[in-house]
């Protein structure tokens, strides 16, 4: 009986730690070499909201792409920890998934097998489900008809549309975006930063959390709903900003520019 | 050596300049080119000896024949460099040229050579190893007949040691020989790539992880890869802007500049020809006039040594590959196993093959089948590490961000290997494999059938022999001076060896690469 509560007091104690999806708790990262040591990453603190779309802006150089391995488990910090529902990270985490700046396709695998190949350690899924879900993300993209056409014979654009249904396929909580547009031409990323928004963030959407780092101000505002702006080497967090601007965002307003503005500021 | 490599610099300038900067000579020259590096020069040796050895005196025929087989090695490699160098000169440079009215000599001082040298310097490592397998064999293969052995050279002394059964100066001869390999590549070739990387023109894609190790093992891969492509991919009919010289200023050196790459191309066409002749004068001179039924019987026998020698090699080929590729590839996936154990396999792989002969020969020889599997050994350490090398370099030249996207989907084991890390590696594997097996055709002359004869060692009596072999067949026309024999044997297994090359090789490079390739 005595038991019984204090493990109820437990779980209630858990509960209201993993109140955040994700917690970042004054990560630092330094790299060590020859005896000098290099900070990149100086203290960060910062959480995640269920159903937000948070970018993280920084200067080239600033470490921002080490910091969503860290948030990944794909590094280790040098100092501090991530929690994802109050668990420590240690090692990539089952909830996180990532679309990368060059896609990180399989060149020797069509689109299909690109997506599926993600969902090939989900053992509970038999190949039927499997494939319904590679199906529908493909939908989803808008990438139907190319389902068996390899990644070399596909553009840019197309080929992010794969890294993206990749992601989907595979319906992590947190959902990590390094660059995803800035090896594409402008015109096409103008294109699917139009459409990535409602992809990502719907009400049945299994995707919690959005978390994209870039440097481009203009696209950071477009998109999410909160920003981190982050100082040059060695990185601290400078502001952490919402952004409260109807959708569809007109990047021709007065306040979309107050924004920029704002921000330009704070980089230079 | 250090000479060969200065005589291959020298003729890949003159040749490859002239191939890419003329599209008569480039036509004439990349097929004959391509035909010269891959037919397995060791054979050849036997000849080059004699013909040497019969027209100069004593020590000096034989080290010459010594550089000349050093430098067909590594000359068409370097040559096929130039070439790709120089026809890859963004086009600004030469319009440059051309406004600024340079003279040919001033454009070859000014443009051309300094838009080889990065390429040349890459390429000189890969042919500095090659060339000194080549020394360390074909050293070990003069002492097969006392006529024209050459009386001093690091080959010289490990077969010498070994048939003596001097173990201990056998092992010291081949860590001097290890440690000479591990210092030149350290001092001299490392620094003069590194120099030479300032004159890279323009933006050249870069391989993706360029840290120190990756570039210090690609060069395992560069020299099959550059073969290849030259022949396939020709880079386009994209004719560069020709010279075009004032009709005021028309100096001497200009007059020179339009002849002198088809006074070039005259000359090599000259050489080839004459270097044939000499081959076919002498078969004929040694067969009298020639008897077709000795040659159709000599024939039978060679076709059928060319048979054998092929299963042998590729068995083993299937052996190496299947021991190589596992290990290259775990190699490649643990960081920390692969730079704590890369000192170690450098210098294992600084031993050239043919010089674990003489032991393994000792050894084995007298068991059933000991030549059988001598000549199996020798030929899997020959290929081992073009194999291995090639599968490292290639899994670690795979963008990060696979890795990564595949440590967070949780793919792991075999479903990693088959999916992610055996497809990565093939293209270099690939690679790997024609340059192994190239390899394997010289390594054939000494591992099929070895004798020493010194003096105090009674007898022309192999120490290992195959049954029967193309490499036994050269062998043996050598040691007889049956010029029909050697070369029947030679005519054939470059035949063959080419007619694979085109057949097959080509095709299934091209293929891997196409699909199989990062091209971002």
């Amino acid at each position: 009986m005595l038991q019984a509560v204090a493990e109820g007091e437990h779980a209630l104690q858990a509960r209201s730690k993993a109140e955040h999806l994700l917690e970042v708790d004054h990560v630092g990262l330094s790299y060590s070499t020859e005896g000098r040591t290099l900070e990149v990453i100086q203290d960060i603190s910062f959480n995640a909201n269920y159903n937000e779309f948070m970018g993280i802006l920084a200067p080239s150089g600033a470490g921002k792409s080490s910091l969503l391995r860290i948030i990944a488990g794909l590094q280790p910090p040098t100092k501090g920890e991530v929690r994802i529902k109050g668990k420590p990270v240690n090692g990539p985490a089952p909830e996180v998934f990532m679309i990368f700046q060059n896609f990180a396709l399989l060149p020797w695998k069509n689109v299909e097998e690109n997506i599926e190949i993600a969902l090939l350690p989900c053992k509970q899924l038999t190949a039927e489900e499997r494939k319904e879900k590679v199906r529908k993300a493909i939908e989803d993209v808008n990438l139907r008809g190319f389902e068996k056409a390899y990644p070399g014979e596909l553009s840019g654009g197309m080929k992010q549309r794969v890294g993206i249904a990749r992601a989907l396929a595979l319906e992590p909580e947190i959902l990590l975006m390094d660059e995803p547009f800035s090896s594409l031409d402008e015109l096409t990323a103008e294109h699917l930063r139009s459409e990535i928004y409602s992809l990502l963030i719907s009400p049945t959407s299994p995707i919690h959390s959005v978390i994209m780092v870039s440097h481009n101000v203009e696209e950071v505002v477009e998109l999410v709903d909160r920003i981190l702006i982050l100082s040059n080497r060695p990185s601290r967090l400078l502001e952490d900003m919402k952004v409260d601007l109807p959708r569809p965002r007109n990047k021709k307003s007065e306040q979309f520019y107050s924004y920029v503005d704002h921000i330009y500021s704070l980089l230079t | 050596m250090a000479f060969a490599l200065l005589l291959s610099i020298l003729f890949s300038w003159a040749v490859g300049i002239a191939a890419a900067r003329n599209r008569k000579a480039e036509r004439i020259i990349l097929p004959v080119l391509d035909v010269l590096q891959s037919i397995p020069i060791l054979g050849f040796f036997p000849v080059v000896l004699l013909i040497f050895v019969s027209y100069l005196p004593g020590q000096l025929g034989i080290n010459l024949a010594v550089v000349f087989l050093i430098f067909t090695s590594m000359a068409w490699n370097i040559a096929f460099a130039v070439y790709e160098s120089v026809k890859s000169i963004p086009a600004d440079y030469i319009d440059l040229a051309n406004l600024e009215r340079l003279s040919f000599w001033k454009r070859l001082k000014e443009l051309y050579i300094p838009s080889t040298w990065a390429r040349v310097a890459y390429n000189s490592i890969t042919s500095w190893s090659v060339g000194l397998f080549y020394l360390v064999t074909s050293e070990i293969f003069s002492l097969g007949s006392s006529f024209y052995s050459v009386s001093h050279g690091i080959g010289v002394d490990i077969a010498k040691y070994a048939s003596q059964g001097d173990w201990s100066d056998y092992a010291a001869a081949i860590a001097v020989l290890v440690l000479a390999v591990l210092l030149t590549r350290l001092f001299f070739l490392a620094q003069f790539s590194t120099w030479a990387e300032r004159f890279k023109l323009g933006e050249e894609a870069r391989p993706p992880k360029r840290d120190a190790i990756y570039r210090l093992y690609s060069w395992f891969g560069t020299t099959a890869r550059a073969r290849l492509f030259s022949s396939i991919s020709r880079l386009g009919p994209k004719s560069l802007p020709r010279l075009k010289i004032g009709v005021a200023r028309q100096t001497l050196s200009d007059k020179v500049a339009k002849y002198l790459p088809k006074v070039l191309q005259a000359v090599f066409i000259a050489f080839i020809i004459l270097l044939l002749y000499v081959i076919a004068l002498a078969v004929a001179g040694s067969a009298g006039a020639l008897d077709i039924r000795r040659v159709v019987s000599d024939e039978g026998y060679v076709v059928e040594s060319l048979f054998v020698s092929f299963i042998r090699i590729w068995s083993v080929y299937i052996l190496t590959a299947a021991v190589a590729v596992p290990l290259g590839i775990s190699l490649a996936k643990r960081k920390r196993l692969f730079s704590s154990s890369m000192p170690l396999l450098q210098i294992l792989s600084a031993i050239p093959a043919t010089a674990l002969l003489p032991p393994i020969a000792l050894s084995l020889g007298k068991l059933p089948f000991g030549g059988e599997l001598t000549a199996a050994i020798v030929i899997f350490f020959g290929m081992f590490w073009y194999i291995l090398f090639n599968v490292v370099a290639g899994v670690r030249a795979m963008p990060s961000d696979v890795e990564e996207m595949a440590r967070l989907a949780g793919i792991k084991g075999k479903e990693a290997w088959k999916n992610i890390y055996i497809p990565a590696s093939l293209p270099s594997f690939i690679t790997g494999s024609i340059t192994a097996i190239g390899g394997a055709w010289n390594t054939l002359i000494v591992a099929e059938y070895f004798t020493v004869s010194l003096t105090g060692f009674s007898s022309s009596q192999p120490i290992t022999q195959v049954s029967i072999g193309i490499g036994k067949a050269i062998d043996i026309a050598a040691a007889n001076g049956d010029l029909l024999l050697m070369g029947l044997s030679l005519l054939s297994m470059s035949a063959l060896v080419i007619t694979f090359n085109i057949l097959v090789w080509r095709r299934l490079y091209a293929r891997t690469t196409k699909r199989y390739a990062y091209v971002r």
